[in-house]
């Protein structure tokens, strides 16, 4: 070694800091070295010197100071006990807001989510599930709020003017036998309303706003009674054309005749109704009701007879009764008299002719509606399109499942919406409050750090 | 005398009387190796209630693993080198190159400390000088001598504080010393040339 490498090693020589071997290889070389000795020496005296470097005496308020500081720690740490409370709560805020923003907002943002889906469909449920009930009841059976629901519907749908004219027309014709006077008010009219018009007591259906009702008259091949009946029904069909079709195609195999036929399409749900009025030979009444029968649904379906035999024998007897006065009459003109009897004989004549046509009318009529059934038929399309619905239960399940499946999509769109509102109005609270938590948070860090300045990291 | 141990438990408890008594034990020590460090008044005394505060706040961490002085050494020497190369800014690894003694003082960076009124008594003279020289050190090279020659730690001590080799803290330490050795020769010549001038002028009148 030489004598750089030693002088490198003596103030470790000197400290006694050297491994063994190394301490004699110094040793060594200091014996034989003066120069190294005189290196060895003057930095003995520099330890020395060090080392005699006295203690420093602090200020008298070093001290005062020191203890100061040390009470105001201790009365800051006690203050900071609540606050750190606070301090916790805030940085859990600042962590939801903050750093985990996203998993801490999750959960919350769910549970919004799912109130605003859930309360504009609690909301719907009242009123609008009703409305949904009450199409759906249509094609269910009847009893079941159907009417209630059935006539809103139905006079929201313009048929208006059925239910006001069965009203007044349904107290009038209270006996079944005022057809005359009737009659001749209506005038040749609408059949419709002469329709109504036959529907007296026995007709009187529970939904006032049946669009028509009419009662099929049928004349019993039987000589002795004479019938007159009426069918009404209500079918809900899958498909509408279709089933006009069907009707019409049986109308003509009974040599039948349809009277009249409306259709309209509602707008809610984009059903299609309309009714027809048809004549079947009365014969052929019952054939004619078994065949609808598979069309649709039956949601109604009224059958009124009405015994018109008394009437009938009168109205015959009354003609035949003018009849005879009528020849009579002639007979009379025949034998001839002054003018002034003749013309008494005219006028007499005459008035029995007015009679005996309105008679003759009146007869007509009555073979009509006997010999020939009136069958309303109000169509329904389904809202949704099923088979043919036999009867309540799980069908109807399968139909407002469905239904309210769309309604939930709906109302789900809805909620997003109003979540969105509710986002939009909320967010201004939030920055406000976000602010907040800054604020504190970063007065508290910094009351923090001040108070522990051992904290602070280089 | 309570032990150190009791005015610790005590202290941890809260009782500020009890770490006040251990202040008084140790303070002097504290405030020594503080001002050494820095050289002035004003730095020893903030530094050195900083580490006895910081002491204080973290006795629950005190386990009892070593003596208390020995901890709280350990507390004023972060605190003292935090400050000091907060100041100085100077990179550990460039003070392990081979330097010459004139290069230190290029690497200086230090300000020259004030002298306070205390420090112009002519008996502490040579302490002054030392202090002087000892602030002209560089940081690492200052830690380690004062840790050595001051508070009598052992090498690996210092090598545990300063978180550095033990050929590192051998290397400063040498290299520190003859620095100041060179230095101390170097201005004692002047001295003892002044003198004799101003005596040859003395005599001359």
């Amino acid at each position: 070694m030489n004598c750089q490498e030693i002088r490198e090693k003596l103030s470790a020589y000197l400290d006694n800091e050297l491994e063994a071997h190394e301490k004699e290889c110094v040793a060594g070389h200091l014996a034989n070295c003066t120069a190294c000795q005189a290196e060895m020496e003057e930095l003995q005296k520099i330890v020395e010197q060090l080392s005699s470097l006295e203690e420093i005496i602090p200020p008298p308020e070093f001290h005062r100071e020191l203890f100061a500081k040390l009470e105001q720690g201790v009365r800051e740490k006690k203050k900071e006990v609540p606050q750190m409370k606070k301090g916790v709560f805030r940085g859990f805020l600042q962590n939801l807001f903050g750093a985990k923003r996203y998993s801490g907002l999750v959960p919350v943002a769910v549970a919004l989510i799912l109130l605003l889906l859930v309360s504009p469909v609690l909301l719907n449920n009242l009123p609008g599930m009703q409305g949904t009930k009450s199409e759906i009841a249509m094609d269910m059976a009847a009893p079941e709020d159907g009417g209630f629901s059935y006539s809103s519907t139905a006079r929201s749908y313009g048929t208006d003017n059925y239910s006001l004219s069965l009203g007044p027309e349904m107290d009038k014709a209270g006996a079944g036998y005022d057809y005359m006077a009737e009659n001749q008010a209506a005038g040749a009219g609408e059949s419709r309303q002469m329709k109504i018009m036959n529907t007296t007591a026995p007709v009187a259906p529970p939904v006032p706003t049946d669009p028509v009702q009419t009662t099929g008259q049928v004349e019993t091949e039987v000589l002795d009674r004479k019938i007159i009946k009426n069918a009404n029904l209500t079918l809900t069909v899958d498909d509408y054309e279709q089933a006009v079709e069907e009707i019409r195609a049986k109308v003509v195999t009974l040599n039948g005749y349809v009277a009249y036929e409306t259709e309209y399409t509602t707008d809610k749900l984009g059903t299609k109704r309309g009714s027809m009025q048809v004549r079947i030979p009365q014969s052929d009444f019952d054939t004619f009701l078994a065949g609808l029968e598979p069309l649709g649904e039956m949601k109604r379906k009224d059958i009124n007879s009405q015994d018109v035999t008394e009437e009938y024998i009168d109205v015959t007897g009354r003609l035949n009764a003018l009849r005879v006065k009528e020849e009579r009459l002639l007979d009379i003109l025949t034998k001839s008299g002054s003018l002034n009897e003749i013309l008494a004989v005219e006028n007499e004549l005459a008035n029995t002719r007015s009679q005996l046509e309105t008679t003759e009318g009146r007869l007509r009529y009555l073979n009509n509606q006997t010999s020939f059934s009136t069958i309303s038929i109000s169509l329904e399309q389904a809202a949704v399109s099923t088979q043919q619905v036999t009867a309540g239960g799980l069908k109807g399940v399968g139909q407002w499942s469905k239904a309210a499946f769309i309604e939930s999509i709906n109302n789900i769109l809805v909620g997003t919406g109003n979540l969105l509102v509710f986002l939009s109005a909320a967010v201004p609270y939030l920055v406000i409050l976000i602010l907040l938590v800054f604020i504190v948070v970063a007065v508290w860090r910094g009351r923090r750090s001040r108070k522990n300045p051992a904290d602070k990291e280089e | 005398m309570y032990k150190d141990e009791e005015l610790v438990a005590r202290s941890k408890a809260g009782d500020l009387q009890a770490f006040d008594e251990l202040v008084c034990r140790y303070e002097r020590k504290i405030y020594t190796l503080a001002y050494r460090m820095f050289g002035n008044y004003h730095d020893a005394s903030d530094l050195a209630q900083e580490a006895f505060l910081r002491a204080f706040q973290s006795l629950k961490g005190f386990r009892g693993d070593s003596s208390f002085f020995t901890w709280l050494c350990r507390i004023a020497t972060n605190v003292c080198r935090d400050e000091l190369r907060k100041r100085y800014r100077v990179s550990v690894e460039s003070l392990d190159e081979e330097v010459s003694i004139g290069d230190w003082e290029i690497k200086k960076q230090i300000p020259a400390a004030n002298p306070g009124p205390a420090e112009l008594y002519e008996r502490q003279e040579l302490q002054q000088e030392l202090q002087d020289l000892i602030n002209t050190l560089a940081p690492e090279f200052r830690m380690a001598l004062i840790l050595r020659d001051i508070q009598g730690q052992s090498y690996e001590e210092i090598a545990e504080q300063l978180e550095c080799s033990l050929g590192t803290v051998k290397s400063r330490i040498s290299r520190a010393r003859s620095y100041l050795k060179e230095k101390i020769l170097t201005q004692q010549a002047q001295v003892d040339q002044r003198e004799q001038i101003s005596q040859r002028k003395r005599l001359s009148i």
